[in-house]
């Protein structure tokens, strides 16, 4: 499943990322990496979210959630 | 008369002092008071910069 | 004792409570704003310990030392220069994790590196703690715990940077890697020097472009460095040592790597931090509410009205006062220059001219001093991040990202930082777009004129006038930035990436300096521009083709005015003292007030005794209350204070765009108010 579809308090394993390289980078040094665990804090009904990483919580918009692959754990 | 002429050139000198240093703080790309961290007007920047 | 002085370099994360330490230790007084990525520039400040001078500099706020932004390349360039002596690196302990990534890249540059664990208060107010021992051990570089905020650890620091100053890397490292059994020749040795040991083929690569890079450039220092960003494909170091390297570049290490720093930084936080799961969920609560998902924007919008309501109501309460005092002023300075003998057009000069001008704008300080007021509190309490992601949806419709909503933030308070403050924009389009529309933020020196002429004229609907102001101005914003959209083909690429930080209670050594620099601000600006534009306005009023003259009438003044009169008369605004009043507006917004006062001859436009005197001088020329909304739209929407412009300008690069900005924000506010006026006559009628 992408990441968008994540249920508000749900935590989800990243599977992989389909970005423009500078996003995913960002991302990846944000601690966001394949195998990394995120928490959906909150979400908006179009996808854009605020997600938690190693502790730390962002705010992505939906053309973000939209091309990340995830699984639910 | 005398008052009138003093305090007359105090305020006319205040004004050309006023003119001046706007002039120059525009001159140098400053517009504000520049206290603002986040502002990224240029009163912060280096020294050796500026040269 | 140092002949030379030594230079610290605060790195970190944005967020961090890197300014604050630097703050602390500087006794400087820079804002500290609670929303990440604003800073772009260096700051520097100067400090003793014992006998020597250090001299410190804050760096912007990143979350890594890659090239792939401004920032990131700018602190790069300066960390690797000769300058830095000891990095400090700043880290906020309550969110480790995150942070030591940047902490590896740090130490991987080969300088004497500090760890800083800011933020240790929050830390043991939540239960976790951190082994300071094993940190270091593990890290190989000094951990210093401080809290920036209760100034404790400050001395330590120091003191650890000036004993660490000279001291290379590469003294033995405790730590063990979960890694798989290494055959690499020299995994003895890296474990021992490096706290970031890589698997067996990722250090088989850099040890292959060592040797090259050695090889070509005998010269290049910490060679280790240089290998993992050629291994990592930075561009900007393989723009420096142009060697081909694609046949040991064989896939995409960049990723491999700090999937693997991070591996590494999980071992760390797994040994070192204690009661991870202790967290303090409260900013999850809050958030909950805040950024719900249709409630948040309506909060947004309530919380905006509460700030207005607070500045409207407390402010006018404290502006009596200033009101009381601006009176005995007038009259003092008064008796005063009669008894010095003083002549009469001196003393017209200074009380109809400067005292109606500059008095007049200082009774406005209350209000201004409230709405900074809780607007440092938003700021710092970290809501205002919040509100990019509550503003995402609108934003993306209008073609910008939610991040775009910062800058519009901040134009509440001033056009001349929020213009600035686009530059966190990555994308030039979306900034012009953004400079266009923060105008149209209705910003504080829009303030008095609103609570004057709302009151003259609204009574107790003022408060309701004057906040329409504000949500007209953002409707503005969002319509222009609409219009643009539909003419624009390009398709919207934005992505909303910020980091929402913790919810905190704000401190109040922030927010006195946010809210002092701003009163000093409004108060320089009243001894200033607004005092030379009263003058101008005085001399044009009572100078005419025959001297001088008490009838304005005759003025110079008038006459200028009476030209443009014209075309201010669809928009009800054709009087020749409001057109006056409205150019000289130009200068600083406050002065459309401070104008109004001496064209109107009214000493204390402000009290309730001149407001009476202004609003029957106003209404016997037939201006009543929907001729003031009409000018208070035309002020929230017409070009700028000059320094807004000349910051356009600076922004922007081109004199074509700012004029052509300008343009457009006239012809927007004269048609929005001749809309207003003309419907608004037509229903009355």
């Amino acid at each position: 499943m992408k990441l968008y579809e994540g249920q508000k308090g749900s935590t989800l394993q990243v599977l992989s990322m389909d970005l423009p390289l500078q996003t995913e980078r960002r991302l990846e040094v944000l601690g966001m990496l394949e195998g990394t665990r995120i928490t959906v804090v909150n979400r908006k009904k179009k996808g854009a979210m605020i997600i938690k990483i190693r502790g730390t919580r962002f705010a992505v918009g939906e053309n973000i959630t939209e091309h990340i692959e995830v699984e639910e754990v | 008369m005398a008052a009138t002429i003093v305090i007359a050139g105090g305020i006319a000198a205040y004004c050309v002092w006023i003119l001046r240093k706007k002039y120059k703080d525009a001159k140098s790309g400053k517009f504000c008071s520049c206290g603002c961290q986040d502002c990224p007007s240029k009163c912060h920047e280096f020294s050796e910069k500026r040269k | 004792m140092s002949t030379k002085e030594l230079t610290i370099g605060f790195v970190g994360n944005p967020n961090c409570g890197k300014t604050t330490l630097f703050n602390a230790y500087t006794g400087a007084n820079l804002k500290v704003a609670n929303w990440p990525g604003v800073t772009v520039e260096k700051k520097e400040g100067a400090m003793r310990f014992h006998d020597d001078t250090y001299k410190l500099v804050d760096l912007p706020g990143t979350y890594s030392l890659t090239s792939y932004t401004m920032e990131e390349t700018v602190t790069r360039q300066y960390i690797l220069s000769e300058d830095v002596d000891v990095i400090v690196d700043v880290a906020d302990a309550s969110a480790l994790e995150r942070n030591l990534y940047l902490t590896l890249q740090l130490i991987e540059l080969g300088k004497p590196v500090v760890l800083a664990l800011n933020m240790m208060d929050i830390v043991q107010e939540r239960g976790m703690e951190i082994d300071l021992h094993r940190l270091p051990e593990m890290l190989g570089i000094p951990c210093v715990p401080v809290s920036a905020r209760r100034k404790t650890g400050l001395e330590i620091l120091i003191h650890t940077v000036a004993h660490h100053k000279d001291k290379a890397q590469g003294e033995k490292i405790i730590h063990h890697h979960d890694l798989e059994e290494s055959r690499h020749k020299d995994v003895e040795e890296h474990h021992k020097r490096y706290a970031m040991v890589y698997t067996d083929d990722v250090e088989d690569k850099i040890d292959e472009i060592a040797v090259r890079l050695k090889a070509a450039y005998p010269a290049v220092g910490n060679l280790r460095w240089h290998a993992i960003k050629i291994l990592e494909n930075d561009q900007e170091i393989k723009k420096k040592y142009p060697l081909d390297f694609s046949d040991i570049l064989d896939r995409d290490y960049e990723k491999e790597i700090i999937n693997q720093k991070f591996g590494f930084i999980e071992e760390v936080i797994a040994e070192c931090v204690v009661n991870r799961s202790r967290r303090m969920e409260s900013t999850d609560r809050t958030d909950r509410l805040m950024t719900h998902p249709v409630l948040g924007l309506p909060i947004f919008l309530l919380i905006m009205a509460g700030v207005f309501f607070l500045t409207f109501t407390v402010g006018d309460w404290l502006k009596g006062y200033f009101e009381i005092a601006l009176e005995w002023m007038t009259e003092a300075v008064t008796e005063g220059l009669v008894l010095a003998g003083a002549g009469e057009m001196l003393i017209s000069l200074i009380t109809d001219g400067i005292i109606a001008g500059v008095g007049g704008i200082l009774t406005f300080l209350p209000n201004i001093f409230i709405l900074f007021l809780a607007l440092a509190f938003l700021e710092d309490s970290g809501y205002m991040a919040r509100v990019a992601y509550v503003m995402d949806g609108i934003m993306g419709k209008i073609g910008l990202s939610g991040r775009a909503f910062l800058p519009m933030l901040l134009g509440f308070g001033c056009t001349v930082p929020a213009v600035m403050a686009s530059r966190v924009l990555e994308n030039r389009r979306d900034r012009m777009k953004t400079i266009l529309i923060t105008p149209f933020m209705s910003c504080s020196a829009r303030l008095p004129v609103y609570v004057l002429f709302s009151e003259l004229f609204f009574a107790d609907k003022a408060m309701l006038a004057a906040f329409s102001m504000y949500v007209l101005g953002l409707a503005m914003a969002i319509l222009s930035a609409y219009v643009i959209k539909l003419t624009d083909k390009q398709k919207n690429s934005n992505m909303l990436l910020i980091e929402l930080p913790e919810y905190k209670t704000p401190n109040a050594h922030t927010i006195r300096i946010y809210v002092w620099e701003k009163v000093k601000d409004y108060l320089s600006k009243a001894g200033t521009t607004i005092f030379v534009a009263s003058i101008v306005m005085w001399v044009i009023m009572n100078l005419g083709m025959h001297g001088f003259t008490t009838d304005m009438d005759q003025s110079f003044g008038a006459a200028i005015g009476k030209v443009l009169t014209p075309v201010f008369a669809p928009i009800g605004l054709g009087y020749w003292q409001i057109v006056l009043a409205l150019i000289s507006g130009v200068a600083a917004k406050e002065v459309v007030v401070s104008s109004c006062s001496v064209l109107f001859g009214i000493g204390n436009v402000t009290t309730s005794a001149g407001m009476g005197n202004l609003s029957a001088l106003l209404e016997s020329m037939g201006f009543g209350a929907l001729n003031a909304y009409a000018l208070m739209v035309f002020c929230l929407l017409y070009v700028p204070c000059m320094a807004a412009v000349a910051t356009i300008k600076k922004e922007t690069g081109s004199w074509k765009w700012t004029a052509a900005m300008a343009a457009f924000q006239i012809l927007t506010a004269w048609l929005a108010a001749f809309l207003i006026f003309q419907i608004g006559s037509g229903i009355m009628r």
